[in-house]
């Protein structure tokens, strides 16, 4: 009996394996608005012009569909999804359906007010995109003079009421230069910085974001050694294909919808399974949708086709939703993840080169 | 604890994958999985048990003596308790509906 202890805990990486080897969802990520105060250069959305957004009720309606799914996580996104007046409604219709909820924010509408309502949410997590440590650099990425102090006064207020706050910053060729100025301004408000590479095109398979990635002489210096505390890794290490087979959770651990109610794999590959408002059983759609079942499969194929072919195959972060809406076929190699994948799979030469000459 | 009801802490969410409950405290931020009696007690959890009836339910149901049972839900709650997952006296329970298939 003693095993059923909290001491006897499952591991929490076996959980995820099984959720992506089984397509056993436990996130929903909803957009439950496109409607945003930033305007991000890179940003991906592509808002459908005249088109009507969701309603609260069906919002909490669908939420009720999600929840017999079995998602144990819901993330509210956007746009910005605070810029709804009815954001609050909604939160705490997720919350009162037993989700652990995540937000997704600019910061940019969090005073003390919309703090104190998050305090009592109590989300598991809130996440406020970040992008510089200087207001320049910052609000030429937001395209919102002023954007820097008050996104930073809205972490201060989320922090005064003791909530937990990721700071996510996306990596541009813009902001490259400042990640430990980042990293040290998140430590001094007691939050955590996250950093991402990964800049995609826009939905509409508009590419024009991609002139923001990164560049490669940067690149190369972020999957050293010297930016360890940045990326958490020494060394770049090739992907591990035999616990989990998919190439990616898409269609497995993770259900998207937008602000139509469109029902997507993930956030990335939009393939639109159906409406949620339509749908009237998810778990019958989870396990029959054609959309569904043909994403996981080509997830499948991918590690055994595309990345066997592809000569750094072993350091792809390949996202088929990415290969789909850039090239056309979600199968194929698009520039950026070639190019980040061979810098990848150089550093990884490299350290075992050093390695193997210090042994000697 | 035998004379107490337990209750689970209002801000956890919890859900079963696999006969093991997944339960994110997001007033700790942590997460915890239990494996499946485990589960079953968190289960039983539900604000109107109390230990004695949990541990009558699992010696049914688990081929245990009554006085075993007892003994080892009684640690199991006090494990729970300390790592945050039941309500202290202050919570209100059932605000927010967190219980969820579990």
């Amino acid at each position: 009996m003693s095993e059923y202890t909290p001491s006897g805990l499952s591991p929490y990486a076996n959980l995820i394996a099984r959720s992506w080897n089984s397509a056993m969802p436990m996130t929903a990520l909803w957009e439950i608005t496109y409607a945003c105060n930033h305007k991000c250069a890179f940003c991906y959305n592509c808002p459908e012009r005249g088109r009507r957004e969701l309603s609260k009720d069906q919002i909490i309606e669908g939420l009720h569909k999600i929840a017999d799914l079995g998602c144990i996580f819901l993330v509210l996104s956007g746009g910005e999804p605070l810029t709804r007046p009815d954001f609050f409604d909604i939160a705490w219709a997720g919350k009162r359906l037993g989700f652990a909820l995540r937000v997704y924010t600019n910061g940019y509408l969090v005073d003390e007010i919309v703090a104190r309502k998050m305090r009592d949410l109590m989300p598991f997590e809130i996440e406020v995109s970040f992008h510089g440590s200087r207001a320049e650099t910052f609000d030429k990425l937001t395209g919102v003079p002023g954007s820097f102090e008050r996104v930073l006064q809205g972490i201060r207020n989320l922090r005064a009421q003791g909530l937990k706050v990721n700071m996510k910053c996306p990596i541009t060729r813009w902001n490259q230069s400042e990640l430990r100025e980042i990293k040290a301004l998140a430590e001094s408000l007691g939050c955590h910085a996250e950093f991402d590479a990964v800049i995609t095109p826009r939905d509409d398979g508009d590419t024009s974001p991609l002139a923001l990635q990164a560049d490669r002489e940067f690149l190369e210096k972020l999957w050293s050694p010297e930016y360890a505390d940045i990326t958490h890794e020494e060394v770049p290490v090739p992907r591990n294909d035999t616990i989990v087979q998919a190439n990616c959770g898409t269609g497995r651990s993770t259900v998207a919808l937008d602000p139509y109610g469109n029902i997507y794999p993930c956030v990335q590959w939009r393939r639109s399974a159906g409406l949620i408002t339509e749908v009237q059983d998810m778990r019958a759609l989870w396990k029959e949708s054609p959309v569904l079942n043909e994403v996981r499969r080509i997830a499948l194929e991918i590690p055994k086709t595309t990345l066997k072919t592809c000569e750094s195959g072993e350091f792809c972060s390949f996202c088929p939703g990415v290969a789909e809406v850039q090239t056309g076929d979600p199968r194929n190699i698009y520039p950026q993840v070639k190019m980040t994948s061979e810098i990848r799979k150089q550093k990884h030469s490299d350290f075992l080169s050093i390695q193997s000459k210090t042994a000697s | 604890m035998t004379a107490s009801i337990p209750m689970k802490h209002p801000d956890a969410a919890a859900r079963v994958y696999d006969d093991e409950a997944f339960i994110v405290l997001p007033h700790k931020g942590q997460y915890k999985i239990l494996n499946s009696v485990g589960t079953r007690v968190w289960a039983l959890i539900d604000g109107s048990r109390s230990a004695d009836d949990i541990a009558h339910v699992i010696a049914d149901e688990y081929d245990t003596t009554f006085e075993k049972a007892l003994s080892d839900v009684e640690t199991f709650l006090g494990d729970l308790e300390s790592n945050g997952m039941l309500a202290g006296k202050n919570v209100t329970p059932g605000e927010n509906g967190a219980n969820r298939n579990v």
